[in-house]
């Protein structure tokens, strides 16, 4: 059977869609389903109209998947509101992330989106006292194993996911984008001083646009574990689309990157946007966007990442598929660590798996 | 076409091939296993229902196997798939067809929000449906089963499905789960009734499941509205007793036994006030079934 | 001197409510939470929606004593006020300060 990617087809020409047999509609539905792509679909054929033309079989599991991003949002601001009174004494700039960012700051890329934690950046200086307030409002810390406590303190870049006693919602409390430990390292101290201010808040800021460009797309093209990575793609093609009608984003954008030292991140992104989504990634930014990797490797990256970024069901994996998964997470250790801790980590990690299973 | 018609060659060719594309109510299961109790299960417990073409759109595709790994030889375990995923751990060789009834609930209530899915058994009778919700060990099921014997119509056992925008109820008649002491009962009860093989040391104990009436299957696509919200309790030796129940209260534990209530917000919320609003509520305690099939023979329905 | 601080509805238009009898349900969109409420719960929680501006708790008690025929005394002021505070710690009502 030959690897299909019926998903990333469907959203970039939803009409086309209207023609597909029932046994297509049905790997479709499953392909979704399997890339957390479901709700998202719903929406993209809802805002053209074409939810009512959808075969009713089908449309019943759309329908059913569109509830849990309505539900969600709700949550979502709920939360993040509980939160702001939890930290308004410490007076931190409180920096929201990808999802609950997208979401409080109106943007499209929220439409259809499910995500489980809520993702906080403050400044490094304030963890202490941020992460003090939370406790003192009902958040715990999770993780009680001290290896990964040292784990996520000293070698991350947040504190361990903290949930809540009575509502169990999950906070994350970054203090930079990327782990200390890191070969790349953006300076937390930028975003937050181009951080944006949600109108109607007070103290609640989201990334300037070209930031949250990056942080989504430095999350993408770090991480080791792809299963929602066709939705995180489409997460950046959001972005990207809604971003680009500001004048000058697309100048500002490759600028920031270097100014980051996000360039590569930022390279993958708008090369795999283009090519998967379709999202219309002007000229002048791919020739802004310095830092091309040489040629081979670029072979490289495109044989595991064209392969990666599809949804993770069998259908749409070839005999490569398993191995180009494999590889995208050794890689996101070497980018993660220097050497000797990666060996380190795997190896304590290799050992308390085996304690787990006898 | 239905189950029945296959002989049970061809039917475990279908699950160890292409998969047997079976239809519950509404929604169409292609079922894969390689495993002949799950086709003798299927073969005894399904005979009336209706098989869907291949090219039809399939709302569920299960897996019952056997994991491959190592274990397979020395603690032979089975595995329940739901398309690429599993999202459940392995379980003991014997326990593989319960374990495709219990994956088969797990799918409806946990895709199925187009409804509002409650924890709760469902019967039906003179155009009056008959809820009855209850966490396990109260005895519902075995009330159920009782139930649908003494002519009773089975929407479901364990899922009641509400459509928020019509208050309909949506049937998904399947074999009924039995647990321990009331297989025995059931078999007394209800002689004629058709149960499976029993698995023993289960979670639930031992479990065994009795086929839906005939009728209930054929009658898979109507739908009812509610007339009666029953809280049951099992108390062995205790006479049957049937107690009006407050409705705010009644409103509190149907929320309380719903798996997608906070996902449906407000439409939710007005859909099984809808539901309290057009019942009699009760709690209802019993000790035999014979009175409590009875008792619920006399139920009066609510005014229109 | 009495503080007087005034009471409001967080989210007047996602309230959901139903009585049944002497009990009612309401549901806050906001939270996402479901309560079970007493008629008099229920009522001091219904004279507030009714309202778009903050009701001090002695305007409440005297709406809410008239709307249930009862007397006013300081039984009932207690009894309103612990709801009132039941209310804020749910969520569903915030204190105004005067």
């Amino acid at each position: 059977m030959i690897a299909r990617d019926l998903v990333s087809a469907a959203l970039t020409t939803p009409e086309a869609l209207l023609s597909w047999e029932l046994p297509t509609w049905d790997l479709l539905i499953r392909q979704c389903r399997r890339a957390n792509l479901l709700p998202r679909l719903a929406l993209v054929l809802a805002d053209r109209g074409l939810l009512e033309r959808v075969p009713p079989q089908a449309r019943a599991h759309l329908l059913a998947a569109a509830l849990t991003p309505q539900r969600q949002e709700k949550a979502v601001r709920w939360e993040t509101q509980q939160i702001l009174a939890a930290l308004a004494a410490t007076g931190t700039k409180l920096v929201l992330l990808k999802g609950a960012a997208y979401v409080m700051a109106g943007m499209a890329a929220a439409r259809g989106r499910v995500f489980a934690d809520i993702d906080l950046l403050v400044p490094r200086a304030a963890l202490h006292v941020v992460e003090a307030a939370l406790m003192m409002h009902g958040w715990m810390t999770t993780h009680h194993n001290a290896y990964d406590q040292r784990y996520y303190r000293r070698w991350m870049h947040e504190l361990p996911p903290m949930r809540h006693v009575i509502r169990q919602s999950v906070l994350d409390v970054h203090h930079a984008i990327l782990p200390q430990t890191a070969r790349l390292k953006p300076e937390t101290d930028k975003l937050l001083a181009a951080a944006v201010a949600v109108p109607g808040t007070a103290n609640l800021y989201v990334l300037a646009p070209e930031d949250m460009v990056l942080h989504s797309a430095t999350h993408l093209f770090h991480d080791g574990e792809l299963d929602n990575g066709l939705r995180d793609l489409t997460d950046l093609d959001a972005l990207l689309r809604e971003c680009s009608r500001e004048p000058g984003f697309w100048l500002r954008l490759p600028a920031r990157a270097a100014e980051l030292d996000l360039l590569r991140p930022l390279f993958y992104a708008l090369r795999y946007t283009r090519r998967i989504l379709g999202t219309p990634v002007p000229a002048v930014a791919e020739l802004l966007t310095k830092n091309k990797p040489p040629r081979l490797l670029l072979a490289l990256m495109d044989a595991i990442f064209l392969r990666a970024l599809r949804p993770d069901h069998p259908s749409a994996a070839d005999a490569w598929t398993p191995a180009a998964r494999k590889l995208l997470y050794l890689r996101s250790h070497w980018l993660r660590m220097p050497p000797l801790l990666l060996a380190w980590h795997l190896t304590v990690k290799a050992l308390r798996r085996k304690e787990v299973e006898t | 076409m239905i189950v029945a018609d296959l002989s049970i060659r061809d039917l475990l060719g279908l699950l160890a091939g292409p998969g047997l594309n079976l239809r519950t109510g509404q929604f169409v299961n292609r079922i894969f296993s390689g495993l002949k109790s799950v086709g003798e299960g299927l073969q005894l417990l399904y005979a009336d229902y209706p098989l869907s073409e291949s090219d039809d759109f399939t709302d569920f595709h299960v897996h019952v196997e056997r994991p491959r790994d190592l274990r397979r030889w020395f603690r032979p375990q089975v595995l329940f798939r739901f398309d690429a995923t599993v999202p459940f751990k392995p379980l003991p060789l014997h326990h593989a067809f319960p374990m495709l009834e219990w994956g088969l609930n797990w799918c409806v209530s946990s895709h199925c929000h187009q409804y509002l899915v409650i924890h709760a058994a469902v019967v039906e009778k003179h155009g009056h449906a008959l809820i009855l919700p209850a966490p396990p060990g109260s005895g519902k099921s075995t009330l159920c089963a009782g139930l649908v014997t003494r002519g009773w119509r089975l929407l479901s056992d364990e899922l009641t499905l509400i459509d928020p925008a019509s208050g309909q109820l949506v049937p998904v008649p399947r074999p009924i789960g039995l647990k321990n002491a009331s297989i025995e009962v059931i078999r007394r009860f209800a002689p004629g009734a058709v149960i499976g093989r029993s698995s023993s040391d289960t979670m639930k104990g031992t479990v065994a499941h009795m086929q839906a009436p005939r009728a209930s299957v054929l009658c898979a696509k109507e739908t009812a509205l509610p007339g009666w919200i029953v809280f049951p309790r099992f108390i062995a030796g205790s006479p049957a007793r049937l107690q009006p129940w407050p409705k705010a209260h009644a409103f509190m534990r149907l929320a309380d036994n719903a798996f997608n209530y906070s996902l449906h917000g407000a439409a939710g919320f007005e859909a099984l006030a809808q539901m309290v609003d057009r019942s009699l509520c009760f709690e209802f305690s019993y000790g035999d079934l014979e009175e409590a099939a009875a008792l619920f023979a006399e139920l009066r329905p609510p005014r229109a | 001197m009495a503080v007087t601080h005034r009471w409001r509805v967080v989210n007047r238009d996602g309230l959901h409510f139903r009585a049944w009898d002497e009990e009612c349900v309401a549901y806050d969109e906001f939270t996402g939470h479901t309560h079970l409420l007493s008629s008099f719960a229920g009522e001091t929680l219904s004279q507030l929606c009714g309202r778009q501006a903050p009701l001090s708790a002695a305007l409440i008690a005297d709406q809410l004593a008239a709307e249930l025929e009862i007397e006013r005394d300081a039984g009932f002021d207690q009894a309103l006020a612990a709801c009132l505070d039941a209310f804020e710690r749910l969520g569903l009502v915030e204190r105004i300060e005067a």
